[in-house]
């Protein structure tokens, strides 16, 4: 019962500040006109909800009001009020100064036949299935991503304030000596990933050890995919060729075969659940604002709508608060569709400015523009750029897994189907006239500038781990192979009354060949994904533990627990709510080899506990309590003089230091 | 009032899929994380530990059972002296604390007082 009440409160919380102020915010941006499907407004408000809440609790925050279910509540009011007041006025000026043709102008009509929308419900039932069945086995708060993430917001929830992103560290003083320094601010984290799971715990009272994190990123994951169809979608018209089949290049079928190639297909592998069930946030928020970004921006240059233009500077501003690593991406993708647009229409160059001109210079662009700067000078800076953490993702690659992947790589990274696919499509793109469509120019920059990043980063002075920028390639990739999938089944047909172009039996035998070679490149790397068991014992004994621990905590008491070792020991600081850094962390063993300037303490003191430099580090970092598992780590604390052990269980033994 | 603007038309049609399959979903996730993290479902564990940690003179402890095994014994040594032994029955999911009230005087302090807990087979220790 207590399971069926908190998913039911989490999801009217989810759907009163994820939903609604993004639908209200449309209709006050556009009114009463039917530019937008369904679909699009579904999908868009929960984007600009997004957007909304995080700048409404940035600015709450540095203005010194409390976090809590009433000044949440009153702020949306109150900011959509205001917003709706004010782009009221502002269509009132675009009308009667900046008058636009295209006004009123009705939204494509989508209608899918019953065929089409059968199969579109059985796509999105496997896709759902597939999905919900691997997350059965990771909703447990287990990662480590996901727990990092967690403190944050939870760090948010219970003061009520914004936080400031620092950690302690362990550090050698000028005498030789270990401390631990004072906090030190880090880049890793970025407010806008952590506000809404805030939000919605705030108002909801979710517990941060319930599904909740994991089935909001889920939500985030399966809207990704919908940003992804109504892009799709709207490609239609700009990429039909007049001699293929148009009743088969219809945008039905091309949300059919997005969705048959995002949905059911690779649906577990990153950058999909596993990002979910990893709580990979950025990159699962990411994900979903790029594809809605080029969207709006595509609707923006393809029907010279100002206002399209505004919601694309909205919500890459959102983005840019959320996801350092995708707003780079991001930008790249802009950039270097903007360069082939220009490079394809070179001799209407002059035009395609004076277009692009029109544009920028009208009442809603700009207002976001004024709005962004204010924000951004004014309110807050994002936190990369405030600890200088662009520099260190430009320049020469520094280090080997930062100088690319692979072709095999990226085959496997990005699933064989749709690289094959896209393969495909990128040539068949490229080698028509529609490359200097804007269709073309998005599909063919997005990939091809991912292309670059991912194979030869260096060419372009990145400096970021390859493998992160080869999870952004699967979304292009997988977009222009369902395009390309679409052409090749419309070049099977050609219009009534024309003669057709090949025998039915070779039509039949090359669906069934591109069926079952995709279903079963996709459904193999689903295989390889699934969780073998669930860690719910040993994850309960390490948060018992930790409740122990948080229960008799001493302002002097500095834990050291293991991370190679313990399941969910990353939740551990959420007991705390002390420093990030806290409990201190026995990492991965690599790590330390891998950096001989890490310090070192923090394996010594569990590996090594009684040797010199082990006394040495427990002596000057005032550690007095060790947390290991007893199957891996129990011998080298047992009996002695210099041990205590204060608590055990299957999976967790305490020591406390005489 | 235009009739067809509240039509459910097949976007609205798949939004609706949508939220039937998420609020499922949504469902299901949440009772299968309450069902992994009942300490009390199809899981069998206990633990033993220290009731005051922070008092190192105080040797109280305490047992929480989770486990299918109900009876446990425990024995109090320390100089390898049996100091106090006795037997207890803890249900599921109950937590008991012993109260050691132990005679200081018989205590060696220079060598560790072991708690020994066993609950069928499975034996546990603490020491301090």
């Amino acid at each position: 019962m207590h399971a069926l009440f908190s998913s039911l409160i989490f999801l009217v919380v989810t759907g009163i500040l994820f939903f609604v102020p993004g639908f209200f915010l449309l209709r006050a941006v556009f009114g009463t006109q039917k530019t937008l499907s369904s679909l699009e407004t579904f999908v868009l408000s929960f984007g600009l909800s997004i957007g909304l809440i995080n700048f409404l609790m940035l600015i709450l925050g540095k203005a010194g009001v409390l976090f809590t279910p009433l000044s949440l509540i009153i702020g949306i009011i109150a900011s959509l009020l205001s917003v709706t007041l004010f782009a009221s006025l502002v269509r009132f000026v675009s009308k009667k100064f900046f008058p636009s043709k295209k006004e009123g102008l009705p939204t494509e009509k989508n209608t899918f036949s019953k065929k089409q929308l059968w199969l579109f419900y059985l796509l999105l039932v496997l896709t759902f299935a597939i999905k919900v069945i691997y997350l059965s086995h990771a909703v447990l708060p287990t990662s480590t991503d996901l727990g990092h993430h967690m403190y944050w917001a939870k760090l948010i929830t219970e003061t009520g304030t914004l936080p400031f992103y620092a950690e302690q560290e362990i550090i050698t003083n000028d005498a030789g000596n270990y401390e631990l320094s004072d906090p030190k601010p880090i880049a890793d984290f970025i407010i806008g990933e952590h506000l809404p799971f805030s939000a919605i715990s705030i108002i909801g009272k979710s517990d941060y050890f319930s599904a909740f994190p994991v089935v909001f990123l889920f939500l985030v994951n399966i809207l990704s995919l919908f940003a992804l169809i109504i892009f799709t979608m709207r490609l239609a018209s700009e990429l039909r060729i007049p001699t293929l089949s148009q009743s088969l290049f219809s945008p039905q079928n091309l949300a059919l075969s997005a969705l048959f190639l995002f949905g059911p297909l690779y649906s577990l592998a990153s950058p999909q659940a596993k990002f979910v069930s990893g709580g990979v946030v950025g990159n699962t928020f990411g994900n979903f604002f790029i594809p809605l970004i080029l969207f709006s921006y595509y609707r923006a240059f393809t029907e010279k709508r100002p206002a399209y233009l505004a919601l694309g500077f909205f919500f890459t501003f959102a983005l840019a608060y959320i996801h350092h690593l995708s707003t780079l991406v991001l930008l790249f993708v802009l950039i270097a569709s903007a360069l082939l647009y220009i490079l394809f229409n070179a001799s209407t160059v002059a035009d395609t400015f004076i277009a692009w001109w029109r544009l920028l210079f009208a009442p809603a662009p700009i207002l976001v523009i004024l709005f962004a700067c204010t924000f951004f000078f004014g309110i807050a800076l994002p936190t990369y750029i405030e600890t200088h953490a662009v520099d260190t993702a430009i320049g020469t690659p520094t280090k080997t897994t930062r100088t690319g992947l692979s072709y095999l790589q990226i085959t496997f990274s990005s699933g064989e189907a749709r690289v094959a696919l896209g393969m495909a499509g990128i040539a068949l793109l490229l080698s028509l006239a529609k490359r200097k469509s804007y269709a073309g120019a998005f599909l063919l920059g997005w990939s091809l500038i991912l292309l670059t990043m991912s194979l030869k980063p260096g060419w372009l002075f990145l400096d970021i781990p390859s493998n992160r920028i080869g999870t952004y390639l699967s979304f292009p990739l997988g977009v222009i192979s369902a395009v390309a999938l679409i052409w090749i089944f419309a070049s099977f047909k050609k219009e009534e009354g024309s003669p057709k172009l090949f025998p039915p039996v070779l039509i039949l035998a090359f669906f069934f060949t591109a069926f079952v070679f995709a279903s079963g490149s996709g459904s193999f790397d689903n295989g390889q994904t699934l969780l073998p068991k669930s860690k719910g014992l040993a994850t309960l004994q390490t948060f018992h533990a930790a409740q122990y621990l948080a229960e008799h905590n001493r302002p002097t008491d500095i834990i050291l627990k293991d991370h190679n070792y313990i399941t969910g020991d990353a939740w551990m600081k959420l007991f705390f709510l002390r420093d990030y850094f806290y409990p201190l962390s026995r990492g991965f063993f690599k790590r330390y080899e891998d950096n001989p300037n890490r310090e070192q303490c923090t394996l010594l003191m569990i590996s090594t506990p009684n040797t010199p430099k082990g006394e040495k580090c427990f002596a000057e970092t005032g550690t007095n309590i060790v947390v290991v598992n007893p199957s891996f780590d129990g011998t080298q604390f047992e009996k002695g003089n210099k041990w205590m052990r204060i608590y055990t269980g299957d999976t967790i033994h305490i020591y406390e230091r005489k | 009032m235009n009739a067809n603007k509240y039509m459910l038309t097949d976007q609205r049609k798949i939004i609706l899929a949508f939220f039937v399959l998420f609020i499922f979903s949504t469902i299901f996730l949440f009772w299968q994380n309450e069902q992994e993290l009942d300490p009390n479902k199809n899981k069998s564990w206990w633990t033993l530990s220290f009731t005051n940690p922070n008092d190192e003179t105080d040797t109280d402890f305490t047992i929480e059972n989770y486990g299918i095994s109900r009876s446990f014994t425990y024995q109090i040594e320390n100089d390898k002296k049996i100091l106090s032994e006795g037997n207890l029955t803890l249900n599921i999911g109950e937590k008991q604390t012993i109260d050691t009230s132990l005679d200081q005087a018989r205590i060696n302090t220079n060598v560790p007082l072991s708690i020994r807990v066993s609950s069928g087979e499975e034996k546990k220790e603490i020491y301090r």
